[in-house]
């Protein structure tokens, strides 16, 4: 079976598919599974027990979450896929369609737990988590383990937990904002109409009754789902649920699924279930903290699958492409325009009405940071765009980012993730080919762009701090500077706020800002042109190691990347041919002779034999490769994490590194003196991991 | 600035190494003295992707002429300094490759000694380079010294380190 | 190289007791009548032969002297017979005119140095060539554990030994100093034994 996108995210629970070679696109993947369409599970108190008597799981949510990620997989019922024969997310042609999606809680759960914090990770967490993981890696392997796919896997595992929050909320995009919401009722626990029609009104209403509902989402954007769960086994409660979907299509315009969850029997075939790889970061430290598994019946597995791929296929799916059209029609086509379009138009437009347009569509949220709301024009387009990227259409999703980023420009908060979902949009394939040119011209910049926005906002943010300190300090003199800030909506400070509260925008944007990079790099990577495209890729992982907060793990995570990085980094033309480190790390045959293959090094050192002549003169190698790749430099790299690696106790890692150093290292006679880092980590590693070297 | 120089064989072999700091300043860090040498080997991708090209654009603020391919109209040897080539979190690395594919390659740090980028003073790093060039011409020219070998003469030692006081670690 | 038993037949009238006119002769004859090469592919030459005679001796210096004390002598012995076609100078009469002649003449010839002449024993049998210069040891460095052994430019020691033999000369010539030891200066001493009289074919003169 080949290796699936699952399989190697969670490689550490496979390490049997350790030695397969990374698989194909993974950074798209990556990209997309990250800004899947998110679906809400809200589900009652009684089938919420329910399933906790029966699978063990808190809730419904709990159990759904393990089917998220790439559906079109069904990772989790393994067996089955095998005899099927179910096309695979590797395979061509499934590319196109948008297979991934992410569960999360309902929506007044991440509204009332991290409504004030803007930070789209904090990198202390994040380092706990790299830290359990970490441990994780050393617990499951050996210090032979293969190595290779592991580390990529690792890089991607932290990769995906920076760049992605199932959890979190932000106002200027909508990456992360509920596209579905299941809403679950238990049949088998005679939950009736009354209590899905109470579920859609407390849906519904939900930004009336919470109190602090942040006004750029719009409940009307969420599709409500409901899901019926039934006994498998009573034909009973199959026909009520039948007769159920039909009122409540009828009565309240809403589709239902069907869902046999409950009475399987316990001889069933069952299933370990695997942790799910897009999840908030406070739900996989938990995860990981208690080791238990959990394990469901497998035909229940590949029946949840099927239905969650009628929700995506048939209902999310459309929705979205419903919403989009519409959006296309009412906001993009008359912004596209000839009045609109022309800046000259648009200067008279602006000048005759000036408080139509920006005046209505900016509102504050109650720390006085000027937000969107979700009505407005401004984050529509921003919707549609966000919503074209996450079902492939990248071309769509290019040019309303692009047209949109137009209208920012007094609003760095806006531009800057506008700015930089343009550029990622044509990475991700908006153009068919990406050529040099477009990297020079347009997507570099846009990046450089965007990350010089996020730095404004952060320095915005910062102000606005000091400033809230300064007026705190001397009343009187407020109203001044009140008056000499007030150049945009967003600088009006609720002069009540405490202090604290205004650092995390400014630490916000910084995050988005190592995501951007973070992203960027890793888009660039997947570029068939490694050559021209890893300097692009490698530039923003060292800002990220120079500029950015972030822990020691992560950063020796990213000295690690970088390596990779180099050693992508071969030009096209030379690719499979001996590049000159080859030749010299190969050619010497006192050093090469390790005992497992004693019998090619006699041959290898009858060759050298007739080259002995040749010592004095330049050594023979294909003379076309020279200087087309980057292996010392990856070298060192590589060095420098195993190095880093050691500093933080992490010696398994470390050893791993250093057997990758040691390919190049090891004939060459300097790198191996006495006083040198080599040396002092082999000794310090042989003393950790008990192994001879 | 102290700096860490080294010429560099066709087998990436250092065929001579120095050090050069002054007692009025810092010399490296001793956790920058055990990765010096793999810094410098690690730069030699660049001076092998430079070598070939008419016009490298590495260097900043590079005024060599034309790439180490010189052209038929110049005759002068300034196109085997190739200036900055690299940089590696603040140090500077400059390099030198001679007609016999020999790499001079050296690391600068800034007299801070961590931190901020490393000003390269190009005509003074271009007097010393070429001077231990002919240096390096004469070494080679000693029928005792074969090439590829370390060079182990005293007193090319001393002469490169009084070059060294000269141009570099004033 | 002295000159020996030349008669002055057809050679210019060289009042060779004149140190300066002999250099003006010496010169002329280095500008216009001698072909010369590449300096450094001569050095490169010599040391390329010394440094191969190292290897092939397995570093046992002390034959190396010795070859290359025998190369140099083969090679005396034929260059007389150039120097004297080319300078057609004198028989000399004197040991101290010997040294004259090959320090501002020979020695200029072929390789345009004139060394000093100097440390005369007191029976003017023994004298020193102190050389400044040596084209010969140019860009040389000894390596470490020759530079107690080995005597680099030995070679001019044969030379002169097989030159002087050939005109009825036999002396000793061996380095007692040599810069590439680290000495101040290259000092070759040259040891008068005996003029041998009986080796004159019958009928030469």
């Amino acid at each position: 079976m080949p290796l699936s996108y699952e399989k190697y995210m969670n490689l550490i629970y496979h390490l049997d598919y350790s030695e397969e070679p990374i698989p194909t696109e993974i950074s798209k993947k990556v990209v997309s599974n990250s800004i899947s369409p998110i679906v809400t599970v809200t589900s009652s108190p009684e089938i919420d027990q329910h399933v906790q008597e029966s699978y063990g799981l808190d809730s419904l949510y709990m159990l759904l979450r393990y089917f998220g990620d790439c559906i079109t997989d069904r990772d989790q019922a393994e067996e089955d896929v095998a005899t099927s024969g179910r096309p695979r997310s590797n395979s061509l042609f499934q590319r196109e369609v948008s297979q991934f999606i992410r569960f999360t809680r309902p929506l007044p759960d991440l509204i009332g737990t991290r409504d004030t914090h803007d930070l789209l990770f904090d990198y202390h967490s994040l380092e706990v988590f790299l830290k359990k993981y970490l441990e994780l890696v050393e617990i499951r392997t050996t210090s032979d383990t293969p190595h290779r796919l592991l580390r990529h896997s690792t890089y991607h595992k932290f990769f995906t937990t920076a760049i992605s929050s199932t959890a979190h909320l932000s106002p200027y995009e909508s990456f992360n904002h509920p596209v579905v919401s299941l809403l679950a009722i238990d049949i088998s626990k005679n939950q009736t109409y009354e209590n899905a029609r109470d579920l859609l009104i407390a849906f519904k209403n939900m930004h009336n009754q919470l109190p602090n509902f942040p006004n750029f989402i719009n409940i009307n954007d969420i599709l409500p789902v409901f899901l019926l769960c039934y006994d498998e086994n009573s034909r009973e409660q199959f026909e009520t649920c039948q007769s159920l979907t039909k009122m409540l299509k009828k009565q309240l315009f809403v589709e239902s699924i069907l869902l046999p969850l409950w009475n399987y029997q316990s001889s069933a075939k069952k299933v370990v279930l695997h942790q799910p790889i897009m999840s908030s970061l406070e739900e996989t430290m938990l995860s990981m903290m208690n080791d238990t598994t959990f394990e469901l019946p497998l035909q229940l597995a590949n029946t949840i699958y099927d239905r969650v791929s009628i929700l995506t296929n048939d209902l999310m799916i459309p929705f979205m492409k419903r919403k989009i059209s519409f959006w296309e029609e009412t906001i993009l086509q008359p912004r596209k325009s000839i009045f609109q379009n022309s800046k000259f138009f648009r200067r008279l437009i602006t000048k005759s009405a000036p408080s139509l347009n920006e005046g209505n569509s900016i509102t504050h949220n109650n720390y006085g940071l000027a937000y969107f709301p979700a009505t407005s024009n401004e984050f529509l387009m921003r919707k549609l765009a966000d919503w074209s990227f996450m079902i492939s259409d990248f071309k769509t999703a290019y040019s309303t980012y692009e047209l949109l980023s137009r209208d920012l420009d007094s609003n760095p908060e806006y531009l800057a993730p506008c700015l930089e979902w343009c550029a990622l949009a044509v990475l991700m394939g908006a153009q068919s080919i990406v050529t040099v040119k477009m990297i020079k011209n347009d997507i570099d910049p846009l990046i450089t762009r965007a990350l010089k926005t996020y730095e404004l906002c952060a320095n915005r943010a910062r102000e606005k701090k000091s400033l809230v300190v300064k007026t705190s300090k001397s009343a009187n003199t407020s109203p001044v500077l009140r008056q000499g800030t007030e150049k945009s909506p967003a600088e009006i400070i609720a002069y009540d706020d405490d202090a604290q509260s205004m650092t995390a925008p400014s630490q916000s944007a910084q995050s988005y800002e190592t995501r951007c990079m973070l992203l960027a790099a890793e888009l660039f990577l997947s570029l068939s042109d490694t050559w021209t495209s890893t300097p692009y890729a490698i530039k923003y992982l060292e800002t990220i190691l120079d500029e950015c907060a972030i822990g020691p793990l992560s950063e020796v995570l990213i000295w690690e990347r970088l390596a990779y990085c180099y050693a992508l980094r071969i030009d096209p033309r030379t690719r499979g041919r001996k590049t000159p480190s080859d030749v010299i790390s190969s050619s010497d045959p006192e050093k090469t002779a390790r005992p497992e293959n004693v019998g090619d090094v006699k041959e290898e050192s009858s060759d050298d034999d007739n080259s002995c002549d040749d010592n004095y003169k330049l050594p023979k190698y294909d003379v076309a490769s020279v200087g087309l790749s980057r292996r010392r430099k990856s070298t060192l790299f590589e060095l420098i994490a195993a190095k880093k690696w050691s500093e933080s106790n992490q010696w398994r890692r470390s050893y791993w590194s250093f057997k990758d150093v040691e390919q190049m290292y090891g004939n060459l006679e300097f790198a191996n003196r006495k006083n040198l880092i080599l040396e002092r980590l082999k000794m310090e590693i042989q003393e950790h991991e008990k192994i001879h070297m | 600035m102290p700096c860490y120089f080294a010429i560099i064989g066709s087998r990436d072999n250092p065929i001579y190494e120095a050090e050069f700091t002054s007692p009025h300043l810092n010399s490296f860090p001793s956790e920058l003295k055990e990765l010096n040498p793999f810094i410098l080997h690690a730069s030699l991708d660049i001076i092998e992707d430079l070598q070939w090209q008419s016009n490298p654009q590495s260097g900043v603020g590079t005024n060599t002429s034309g790439g180490f391919l010189r052209s038929r109209h110049s005759n002068n040897n300034d196109n085997c300094y190739l200036s900055k080539i690299d940089h590696f979190y603040g140090l500077a690395i400059t390099g030198y490759l001679s007609y016999g594919n020999m790499k001079f390659v050296m690391i600068h740090s800034n007299s801070a000694g961590n931190g901020g980028t490393t000003q390269i003073d190009d005509p003074q790093v271009r007097a010393f380079y070429q001077e231990v060039h002919e240096l390096y011409v004469k070494a080679l020219l000693n029928p005792f010294y074969k090439l590829n070998d370390p060079i182990t003469s005293p007193v090319f030692d001393s002469k490169v380190r009084s070059l060294a006081k000269k141009y570099l670690t004033k | 190289m002295s000159s020996g038993s030349g008669n002055v037949q057809n050679g210019p009238a060289v009042s060779t007791s004149s140190k300066k006119s002999l250099r003006v002769f010496s010169d002329d004859i280095w500008k216009n009548k001698t072909a010369k090469i590449n300096a450094e592919l001569f050095t490169l030459t010599y040391g390329s032969i010394v440094s191969q005679l190292c290897t092939d001796f397995q570093r046992d210096f002390n034959k190396v002297n010795d070859q290359l004390f025998a190369m140099g002598y083969n090679i005396g012995l034929r260059l007389i017979e150039d120097f004297l076609a080319r300078t057609a100078l004198p028989r000399c009469d004197t040991l101290v005119k010997t040294s004259e002649v090959i320090s501002k003449c020979a020695f200029k010839i072929f390789l345009n140095m004139t060394p000093q002449v100097s440390n005369w024993s007191n029976n003017k049998d023994v004298f020193s060539l102190i050389l400044d210069e040596n084209p010969l040891s140019d860009f040389v460095e000894l390596p470490m554990d020759a530079s107690k052994e080995l005597w680099y430019s030995n070679i001019l020691c044969g030379v002169l030994k097989g030159a002087m033999e050939m005109v009825q000369l036999d002396c000793d010539v061996w380095f007692v100093s040599d810069v590439l030891r680290g000495d101040q200066h290259s000092e070759i001493r040259v040891k008068l034994n005996r003029i041998l009289k009986d080796e004159i074919p019958a009928g030469e003169d």
